[in-house]
């Protein structure tokens, strides 16, 4: 399905057609102090695609999500995105890039002072002249689309930290944005709803045309969305890409790496742990 | 966004061209709001042209549909592209609307009604 041309009055912007490169990361280096966090990741997204990143705690996903939404700037590298190079980008250009996607945080980032109702509404009161009675009819729209139909008028507060998840979900697509980042959108949900919010990255990709980002562990849930999944590593491999293609493609990779994280290994290259020595010495303190 | 309105069957049919999103519905809320306010007896929205409906969009055909049915006029959708039908779909409304999937068929109904 192709989506024809779209008509906006907001200045000249490019059509991205399914298939087109609608995101692409060159050499992307961050550095921390004296930690190289993320080092020289490079990757394309198409539009239509739902890509996962994946790798353990602390390889890098969140830092990248962040750079990839022009919050972070990174060390080195570029980030184009419909196009353009937001790494070089000022505050007043990157306003009307931001239009154009959502961002769907790890830990909902929802305002606590604020309804649900009210947080979903923001981008809309924000960012569109949309009538104050649709916006109602919208947020009912999006709370439906991630199973919280009726919880409009409570507080951040008063909900599970997988319910706050979803509200998050939901005003990241107040706006109907052509890029949807997601940092792990199904962590602490049930297996029923994981499908649900699975269901609704597929229906808004596959169905709407809309491309997804999403950084996610949950292998079930990477494997049923993803088209394409770029893995990246930590301890001697941080911030590295290990791997990337097709889910049959990351399934084939003999990668010992790799494969100890699809499988859930606990032994395996993957270090969880500093070598004996190292521990001894940070905890008796002579090093 | 362009919307062409003919008379046909006692129905009046309008049909939109182009991608109905944020900076175009505002255009096609005040054109559906002069029809409430007119009481149109029988409305039915073609949607043939249109590659793209997003959420405002949506609530603007909902808004319309809840003024006829105050007025108890009827209101129908047709021609859907598999988008916006996936989009009505996505958020249920498929059972709100009358949806058909040729503008005769519509006409037929509705003139009927
Ligand atoms: N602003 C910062 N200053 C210093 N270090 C940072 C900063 N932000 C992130 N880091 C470091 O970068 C590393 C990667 O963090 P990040 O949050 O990106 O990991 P992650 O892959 O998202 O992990 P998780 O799966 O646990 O969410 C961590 O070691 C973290 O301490
Ligand atoms: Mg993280």
């Amino acid at each position: 399905m192709s989506r024809a041309p779209r008509q906006i009055n907001s200045g000249p912007k490019k059509i991205f057609q399914p298939g087109e490169v609608i995101l692409e990361v060159r050499d992307l280096t961050m550095v921390f102090g004296d930690r190289r966090v993320l080092d020289n990741i490079r990757f394309q997204v198409r539009a239509g695609e739902t890509f996962v990143i994946m790798g353990g705690s602390g390889c890098g996903k969140t830092t990248l999500l962040r750079c990839l939404i022009g919050a972070q700037k990174p060390t080195s590298g570029s980030i184009h995105l419909f196009g353009e190079d937001i790494t070089r980008m000022d505050p007043i250009e990157m306003d009307r890039i931001r239009l154009r996607f959502g961002m769907n945080f790890q830990f909902g980032a929802l305002f606590q002072s604020m309804t649900v109702g009210e947080n979903i509404a923001l981008p809309l009161q924000e960012h569109s002249e949309v009538d104050p009675s649709l916006i109602e009819m919208i947020v009912k729209m999006k709370l439906e689309l991630v199973g919280l139909t009726g919880f409009e008028t409570f507080m951040p507060s008063a909900l599970s930290g997988g319910m706050r998840k979803r509200v998050g979900l939901a005003r990241a697509m107040a706006l109907d944005p052509e890029i949807l980042f997601s940092d792990e959108p199904t962590s602490g949900l049930d297996p029923v709803m994981t499908a649900v919010v699975d269901q609704l990255t597929l229906d808004s990709t596959r169905k709407i045309g809309a491309t997804a980002v999403v950084v996610s562990h949950d292998m079930t849930s990477v494997f049923r969305i993803a088209t394409r999944i770029l893995m990246i590593g930590n301890g001697p491999r941080q911030g590295q890409v290990v791997a990337e293609g097709t889910p049959e493609e990351i399934r084939k990779n003999p990668d010992p790496f790799l494969q100890q994280f699809v499988k859930g290994e606990a032994d395996g290259p993957i270090p969880l742990r500093m070598a004996q020595d190292d521990y001894l010495k940070h905890l008796l303190g002579d090093g | 966004m362009e919307v062409v309105e003919k008379n046909e069957k006692q129905v009046l049919v309008l049909s939109v061209k182009g991608e109905i999103d944020l900076h175009v519905s505002p255009t096609l809320r005040a054109a559906l709001q002069a029809k409430a306010r007119a009481k149109t007896p029988r409305l039915l929205l073609n949607l043939a042209e249109v590659a793209y409906i997003d959420s405002s969009g949506l609530a603007t055909l909902i808004e319309y549909y809840q003024s006829a049915r105050a007025f108890q006029g009827k209101f129908a959708l047709c021609s859907l592209t598999l988008s916006v039908r996936s989009s009505i779909e996505l958020v249920r409304l498929t059972e709100v609307f009358s949806i058909f999937p040729t503008e005769a068929a519509a006409l037929q109904a509705l003139s009927a009604s």
